[in-house]
């Protein structure tokens, strides 16, 4: 069974590194206060930066849902693996494979969200739509196990004629992150209504997409948070 | 000499009065305006910083202008009267101030058309900067070298402005020449996996790399891709850096301009 040991606190005397799957994450005592961080994908550095904590403080990396990244954005654009029809007054289900973010943590404290893989797309016009964080299948396929997550998307139609769904627009703000016993990242579930094929609310929930045996530490609260696509399913 | 002055004051005391009046009424309209206006800036409204300045502007004018009107008015002065010379003296004026009339409405029709506000990259006509001010007359734009342009509102309106801060996303397109000898659909796959990879460029709009032309030397592809506007040059800038990179590692060719030669040897009679 998949263990995703590498989500642990640990203390910093030297140096620590953990490997992710691709991503790895080191961690060089520069002096008495000061850690060095950087995170590699692959050969190309995504992020460097100097923590002030003695080696009496835990450090951790913990899974964290998508965040906004370096423009700061507010949604997450998910491309569907495949074009969904919903019949009208119908619910369909869908799950999608999501990269999550290594959150930095020193103590209880969170320090800093790294994006893992960031990637954006423009929902909408350039002047008038959302730049969004992008997810696709192809886009978390290559990462490991324990560096993706599913969200379950309920795509609800309450129109009276068919819809064509072909993504959705998450509010990052309402997504939460649960850790299973296997410390694999159980990020929440949305809710998309349909109310024609240009225009639909996309909700987030509170509850994990996947259920599991066993209890789940909730890392990230979610919280109910709604976004209005009016650009177009 | 006292005695005349006291006896032409006695003789002029109400004129008196009404000057000292209508001085002291402009005065008291002047502190009002300054009050009056006073609130406008505090204003807790969605409102550009230029409007705010503006309409503060307008407000004291405004209130100047009625306590004028006010002190003319206690003076003795006939307002109707005054008021038909200073029609006739508007339309003179108006016909010798027809520059700092057009500059002064293009001005208004800028704040409220909401064409440009401070902080915007823009470039009108051939001068690109960031807007610095935005008046009533003038708009004052800080070039990308560092020098203050000061256009007058009426240049700005006719011309064609590019306001760069509008748009979330801009499309870069960048031409590529491979020789005629290259796999044009490897060529075509490598540089569209360079442009998955990159951060900077967006995943939707989806990028594209199209076939343009059969040139004179080489195979025209046209690569076009989003990116975000913050980004814009810096993506355009390391995309070409990238495909350039991968191209050669690949062993696809960038030719240089080519001709070929043909000699024709003259027949011996």
């Amino acid at each position: 069974m998949l263990y995703c040991g590498e989500f642990r606190e640990l203390y910093v005397e030297r140096e620590e590194r953990i490997d992710l799957g691709g991503v790895s994450v080191s961690f060089t005592r520069v002096s008495d206060e000061v850690i060095r961080v950087l995170v590699k994908y692959g050969s190309v550095e995504v992020f460097q930066g100097f923590l002030n904590a003695s080696s009496r403080k835990p450090i951790a990396i913990m899974p964290h849902p998508p965040s906004g990244g370096k423009y700061g954005v507010e949604c997450l654009l998910a491309r569907l693996h495949s074009d969904i029809y919903v019949l009208p007054n119908e619910v369909a289900t869908v799950y999608q494979q999501v990269p999550v973010d290594i959150g930095l943590y020193c103590g209880s404290a969170l320090v800093t969200v790294i994006p893992v893989k960031p990637k954006y797309a423009l929902y909408g016009p350039p002047d008038l739509g959302d730049l969004c964080r992008y997810s696709s299948t192809d886009l978390a396929q290559d990462l490991s196990p324990c560096l993706r997550a599913s969200i379950k998307i309920m795509l609800s139609n309450i129109s009276k004629a068919v819809v064509q769904v072909t993504k959705a627009v998450i509010p990052l703000k309402g997504l939460g992150l649960y850790l299973s016993h296997e410390r694999l990242p159980l990020i929440t579930s949305a809710k998309l209504v349909a109310h024609s094929q240009s225009y639909a609310e996309v909700t987030t929930e509170l509850l994990p997409s996947l259920e599991v045996e066993g209890v789940s530490k909730l890392l990230v609260g979610p919280s109910v948070t709604t976004y209005i696509m009016r650009y177009g399913l | 000499m006292l005695e005349e002055l006291a006896n032409w004051i006695r003789e002029n005391s109400y004129l008196i009065y009404r000057y000292t009046m209508a001085v002291a009424v402009v005065l008291v309209f002047y502190y009002v305006s300054k009050i009056a206006s006073r609130p406008i800036a505090k204003l807790k409204v969605e409102a550009r910083p230029e409007v705010v300045h503006n309409l503060e502007r307008s407000v004291r004018a405004v209130v100047l202008v009625i306590g004028i009107l006010t002190a003319l008015s206690i003076v003795g002065i006939d307002l109707g009267g005054l008021l038909i010379a200073a029609g006739f003296t508007g339309l003179v004026i108006g016909l010798a101030a027809q520059q700092t009339l057009s500059n002064f409405f293009a001005g208004l029709a800028l704040l409220l058309e909401n064409r440009v506000k401070v902080g915007d990259s823009v470039r009108i006509g051939s001068d690109g900067g960031i807007v610095e001010y935005v008046g009533i007359m003038s708009t004052r734009v800080r070039l990308w070298s560092g020098e203050i342009l000061t256009i007058p509102n009426s240049a700005v309106m006719g011309s064609s402005l590019y306001n760069f801060s509008r748009s979330l996303a801009r499309r870069a397109e960048v031409n590529v020449s491979i020789s005629y000898e290259s796999d044009i659909d490897k060529a075509v796959r490598v540089i569209r996996e360079v442009l998955r990879q990159s951060e900077l460029v967006l995943a939707e709009p989806e990028p594209s790399v199209l076939v343009e032309s059969l040139g004179d030397s080489s195979v025209n592809l046209r690569v076009m891709f989003w990116a975000p506007s913050q980004d814009f040059l810096t993506a355009r800038s390391l995309m070409i850096k990238e495909i350039k990179k991968v191209l050669e590692a690949e062993g696809i060719e960038i030719p240089f301009p080519q001709r070929v030669v043909w000699l024709r040897e003259r027949v011996r009679q």
